[in-house]
């Protein structure tokens, strides 16, 4: 049996660390924007810095989804494309886009083969005489293969 | 609506898992420990299902997945009517301490929900990875490994990676008809509220009432900050923390009861199907415990044992026959060199800051010398050093700079050997005393 001396210094000692976290907790929450009960954007809207900036290309893409018919081949040009490292940009359309079938977008690019049905190009201007607009959305377009 | 039916996946996770408890259980444990574990249950023999579904080619489907789990309860239920029955903790009277750390421990769990709800603890690995291999797997109703084979960018899924975690969104996927990408971050309360509820159960029944609502206040707002500030939100390391302290609750505040090694192998079947930091937990556990519990028999340690290795091996036996190995048959080699040494403790120390000037293991060293437990539950200190030398041998066996693994990782492996630490802290003084009044006298 641990004497009750002991145990009220243990009492107050974890009330103490537990206000602790607790504070920290609400420091993190206030740091990351205003306080408000609404749903937000997307799942990294609020997030860290870090992990915010894909926030308007995940939205760019929900806008796309709801366009395209179910089980349609797609290429999306994403924010990285030109840096070239776009992996993410297509790890993040594959789980967006979870009907349709995700190419890379260089295949519909390089005209080396016939390439995907749909090009998503998000936040640049696109010109391909093979694809014609097919829909004008608020961070980018979507064209449709021409026939 | 999809959003609330996707969260009703996960919280009938434990009817799923009454029908094995319901045959495995003695009438000894409470409601609240009885409920953590039929969710445990249920989350195992799930993605059993799910995998064994897929390895046979057969789709997965509500009525076959669910099936299973109700026809066994059933057959429970009508041979062993009487292991229903649940055990009632004797009533304490409400004091104001005990009041004032229920306060505490409901709101970390809200401000966790708050934070997690609005976006602001999420990572971009729910986008890049748990999301969409779970979505697809829901779509595809099987562990879709022509997806995760499609060389070479799905490689960057990482196709080996232990499956439950998007088994269960793939389950969510199949009720809900879609993964509602707004709902998965409410797993991340929910996970912390059912661990925090273990504790609170677990221990209620050896440390009465106060001193285990105090347990749990601290538990909540330390774990609860720390996920929040890991960006884990719909990510599986809340549900790894539960089925770590699942085990570790077992084997601390239960170990003497009837079932209690072979429940916690399952838990750490579980933690061994989330993550790989669960494969280590568990041989960390499985080594910790054979070295330190005493009496540990041959069929103790089968109990604790068997269920892991079966599900890992299971696992890795799967994935060499699809050719989806991927890190888990990376050539490792060992780089141990003072420089590399160096870089490494200079980052896991700064790790080990947890974004908190180091208080969590001044907690932790707190109730280990206030409540001198060491001795008993030095198993528990054996897991967090065992742990903790794990992920210093990932490190050192890196083929990438440890400095950036470390930043992306650092914070969230030292979880588990601070959770291991703090639940030692929190064992009896006494393991004889069954219920000592003590913070009641406060």
């Amino acid at each position: 049996m641990i004497p009750i001396g002991r145990v009220r210094l243990q009492a107050a000692g974890l009330a103490a660390a537990a206000l602790f976290f607790l504070f920290l907790n609400a420091r993190l929450i206030a740091s990351r924007g205003p306080i408000e009960l609404r749903s937000p954007a997307t799942v990294i809207s609020n997030s860290h810095p870090a992990q915010r900036h894909s926030a308007p290309f995940v939205t760019f893409l929900r806008d796309v989804g709801r366009l395209l018919p179910e089980g349609a081949s797609v290429a999306v040009i994403g924010p990285s494309a030109e840096s070239g490292e776009d992996a993410i940009d297509y790890l993040i359309a594959i789980g967006q886009l979870p009907r349709q079938s995700v190419e890379r977008w260089q295949a519909a690019v390089d005209g080396s083969g016939k390439g995907p049905r749909f090009l998503a190009v998000y936040g640049r201007e696109y010109h391909d005489a093979r694809y014609r607009p097919m829909a004008t959305l608020p961070s980018g377009a979507l064209f449709e293969r021409a026939p | 609506m999809t959003g609330a039916l996707f969260l009703v996946a996960f919280l009938g996770l434990p009817l799923l898992g009454i029908g094995p408890l319901l045959w495995m259980r003695q009438r000894w444990m409470p409601a609240g420990a009885a409920g953590a574990t039929a969710c445990a249950v249920g989350a195992v023999t799930l993605c059993g299902e799910m995998f064994a579904l897929t390895a046979l080619g057969i789709p997965w489907s509500l009525p076959l997945l669910l099936a299973g789990p109700v026809l066994l309860a059933l057959a429970a239920l009508y041979r062993r009517p009487g292991r229903f029955a649940i055990s009632g903790a004797a009533p304490e009277p409400v004091t104001l301490v005990f009041l004032s750390f229920l306060l505490i421990a409901v709101a970390a769990i809200a401000g966790v929900a708050f934070a997690a709800m609005t976006a602001r603890v999420t990572s971009s690995d729910l986008l890049l990875f748990w999301g969409a291999k779970g979505e697809h797997f829901g779509l595809a109703r099987a562990i879709d490994v022509a997806f995760l084979r499609t060389p070479p960018d799905h490689r960057l899924l990482h196709p080996d990676y232990p499956p439950m975690w998007t088994c269960l969104f793939g389950f969510g996927t199949l009720v809900a008809g879609r993964l509602p990408w707004g709902a998965t971050l409410a797993t991340l309360p929910l996970w912390l509220a059912l661990s925090a509820s273990t504790v609170w159960s677990f221990a209620r029944r050896r440390l009465g009432a106060a001193e285990a609502m105090a347990f749990t206040a601290i538990y909540a707002s330390l774990f609860g900050f720390l996920l929040c500030e890991s960006l884990t939100a719909g990510n599986a390391d809340p549900a790894l923390l539960f089925f770590e302290t699942l085990a570790l609750s077992l084997l601390i505040f239960a170990r003497e009861e009837p079932g209690a090694f072979l429940l916690a192998g399952v838990a750490l079947a579980g933690a061994s199907w989330l993550k790989l930091e669960g494969m280590a937990f568990s041989w960390a556990l499985i080594v910790g415990s054979a070295l330190a519990i005493r009496p540990m028999s041959a069929r103790r340690l089968a109990a604790l044992s068997a269920p892991p290795l079966a599900a890992f091996g299971t696992w890795l036996a799967f994935c060499r026959s699809q050719g989806l190995i991927d890190t888990l048959g990376a050539d490792k080699t060992l780089v141990l060199t003072a420089e590399r040494f160096a870089v490494i403790a200079r980052g896991m120390l700064s790790a080990a800051s947890l974004h908190s000037f180091y208080v969590p293991w001044v907690v932790v060293l707190f109730l280990l010398v206030l409540r001198r437990t060491a001795r008993a539950e030095a198993f528990a200190i054996l897991v967090a050093a065992l742990v903790a030398a794990f992920d210093c041998s990932i490190y050192l066996t890196s083929p990438i700079d440890p400095t950036i693994w470390i930043g992306w990782a650092g914070e969230r492996t030292l979880l588990t050997p601070l959770l291991a630490l703090l639940m030692a802290g929190m064992a009896p003084a006494s393991r004889s005393s069954r219920s000592p009044e003590r913070l009641r006298a406060v």
